[in-house]
């Protein structure tokens, strides 16, 4: 029953992929697209050949990475804080690695450095990302009240946010451009090397995850019978810790804050399933965020006309309300 | 066989409570913790299950300090029920029990059939097979306080440490409930520590009483604490009246 899902889930993203793939401002007829796939690529122009193995594959597995990473963090703060609410952009994660790429791009500069590689930005969202997070754990173990934690998780969002605004008064109108783009969000203009990182990341994040998925089960009953059952909880904290950080750390860098995906996906998830077993939860999580971000990145092509619009807009469009509506029936809300 | 040796037990600086000299808690035998609210029952019971709240002194389980324990070791031995509920509602009562088979089984969780025969043997044990499907948040106080008993029995563990077993449930069931855990106790040579204010029934059932009494951790023979003046001492109150030699007690006004 709950495979038959799982196995809906994986034909469903495939059949996304395709769509992505072949839909947008120039439609590629699905002949030329499965020529491409069969490896007789001469018989296409070179034109459609191009748009489909350099735009848009690179865009489509940014986005299934990017879906399927943002869904993953999602999953392991809500489950790490006991709280529905939880995800990497409403702790401030995503705030952290704005931060962190604000102070790279605008802060170089006011010390007068001028050199910005693409690898400081990564580095930097990394480290903006895993600070926050460490921040906010250090807080939690003070703190048992969960509410309090989402607060000071927007604080941390309100300071971030602050900071940057300083920096951008006092920065350049081009190092300003630079970090408002990077802050709309963007799935496409990736070269294969960084979409190579990024799923590199990615691997390592899931390989990661196989390891802990029976504390994090355990840990859906709280953290004291977690600790009786022989669970070894500071590793654990440590360890979702640090594959929320490279995983939201990551994306934030390459694609930019993305919001809501980490938060719904891990409910639409268990209301599909239904369960909180994380062997079956962690890949229908995957599936779905998948699956979800290749159709925000569908609608944010606008098929048949010549616009695309940024890809955070479109998550939070189709995002917010489905919070919203998680938060009115109030029932379905879990961890 | 868990000891405990000159202990001193509290928060940061603050001793609630000690024992001076060394106690056991024999094998096959029901002990009670009494004490009034705020006495320090729960936090000696988590002292004796991983030493968080000890301050001073050994506490030790089969002659190796209880801090030194291997996690996953340690859970084959004790487990525990708890009065803080912070798990999550959506699981189901059987996701419950299996996941409280964590300490035998391997790192994706997947259970034998030794696993099962367990799981089934207390749910039938405990008159719970009615509720196996159910998730957690659909269950009344009484219900889920009997599922966590049987969850800490599924762990099967040499000791059970609980924290007000009997809380949420109706007076049948606490006596149903009480004396079925001890007949087990006695049977499987298994031991029980736990924490209650239903003097009554710890008096009846209890093989041996722990007293925390201004700060003080004393061990009593059931009679000997009947016997002796202690109880009026620890629960004063003009309206209560401790009859000596006897378990009961009563409202004279």
């Amino acid at each position: 029953m709950k495979s038959a899902r799982i196995l809906l889930l994986v034909l469903l993203l495939l059949l996304l992929f395709v769509a992505d793939l072949c839909l947008g401002t120039v439609q590629i007829p699905l002949a030329d697209f499965w020529n491409i796939l069969s490896g007789q690529a001469n018989e296409v122009d070179a034109s459609t050949r191009f748009i489909i193995t350099q735009l848009r594959l690179p865009r489509a597995i940014m986005a299934i990475l990017t879906g399927a990473g943002l869904s993953m963090a999602g999953l392991l703060m809500q489950t790490l804080f006991r709280n529905p609410l939880a995800g990497p952009f409403v702790l401030g994660i995503s705030s952290g690695a704005g931060l962190g790429v604000a102070l790279v791009i605008m802060g170089a500069g006011m010390i007068g450095l001028s050199s910005l590689s693409e690898t400081g930005i990564i580095a930097a969202s990394i480290f903006g990302s895993l600070g926050v997070l460490i921040l906010i754990l250090l807080i939690s173990v003070r703190i048992k009240d969960t509410m309090g934690l989402l607060i000071i998780g927007l604080m941390m969002g309100s300071l971030s946010s602050a900071i940057v605004g300083i920096l951008s008064y006092f920065s350049s109108s081009e190092q300003l451009k630079r970090y408002v783009f990077w802050s709309l969000g963007s799935l496409g203009g990736m070269q294969w090397t960084e979409i190579a990182i990024l799923a590199g990341i990615s691997i390592i994040g899931l390989g990661l995850i196989l390891l802990i998925i029976k504390p994090l089960n355990a840990l859906l009953l709280g953290e004291s019978y977690a600790l009786s059952l022989g669970i070894n909880l500071k590793r654990t904290r440590w360890m979702i810790i640090l594959i929320t950080s490279l995983l939201a750390g990551g994306i934030t860098a390459f694609a930019g804050p993305i919001a809501f995906i980490g938060l719904a996906v891990p409910h639409l998830s268990r209301l599909l399933l239904p369960t909180v077993d994380h062997r079956m939860l962690i890949p229908t999580a995957l599936l779905m965020g998948a699956c979800l971000l290749l159709v925000c990145d569908l609608v944010s092509q606008l098929p048949l006309t010549n616009y695309s619009l940024p890809i955070n807009a479109v998550t939070s469009l189709l995002g917010a309300p489905v919070v919203i509506w998680l938060i009115m029936k109030k029932r379905n809300l879990h961890f | 066989m868990l000891t405990i040796d000159n202990i001193q037990v509290g928060y940061g600086s603050c001793v609630v409570a000690r024992h001076e000299g060394e106690s056991a808690f024999a094998k096959a035998e029901l002990t009670a913790i009494l004490g009034t609210n705020g006495a320090g029952k729960s936090t000696l019971l988590r002292s004796l299950h991983n030493g968080s709240h000890l301050l001073n002194g050994n506490i030790r389980l089969e002659g190796l300090d209880i801090n030194n324990w291997n996690p996953t070791e340690r859970s084959r031995k004790i487990a525990v029920v708890l009065t803080e509920r912070h798990f999550s509602y959506f699981l189901k009562v059987r996701e419950l029990l299996e996941l409280s088979r964590s300490p035998y089984t391997n790192f994706l969780g997947k259970l034998q059939p030794l696993d099962h025969e367990r799981i089934h043997a207390v749910m039938q044990s405990f008159d719970l097979e009615s509720l196996f499907d159910r998730r957690l948040g659909t269950l009344s106080d009484g219900q889920l306080q009997r599922v966590l008993i049987a969850r800490a029995m599924v762990q099967d563990t040499e000791y059970l440490l609980m924290d007000e077993p009997t809380s949420h449930l109706d007076i049948n069931h606490k006596a149903d409930l009480m004396f079925e855990l001890r007949e087990y106790c006695h049977e499987t040579g298994r031991s029980m520590i736990y924490a209650s204010h239903e003097i009554q029934l710890a008096l009846a059932l209890s093989d041996k009483i722990l007293t925390i009494h201004q700060g003080q951790i004393d061990f009593f023979e059931r009679k000997e604490l009947t016997a002796s003046e202690k109880l009026e001492k620890m629960f004063p109150s003009d309206y209560l009246a401790f009859q000596r030699g006897d378990i009961k007690f009563n409202f004279p006004k």
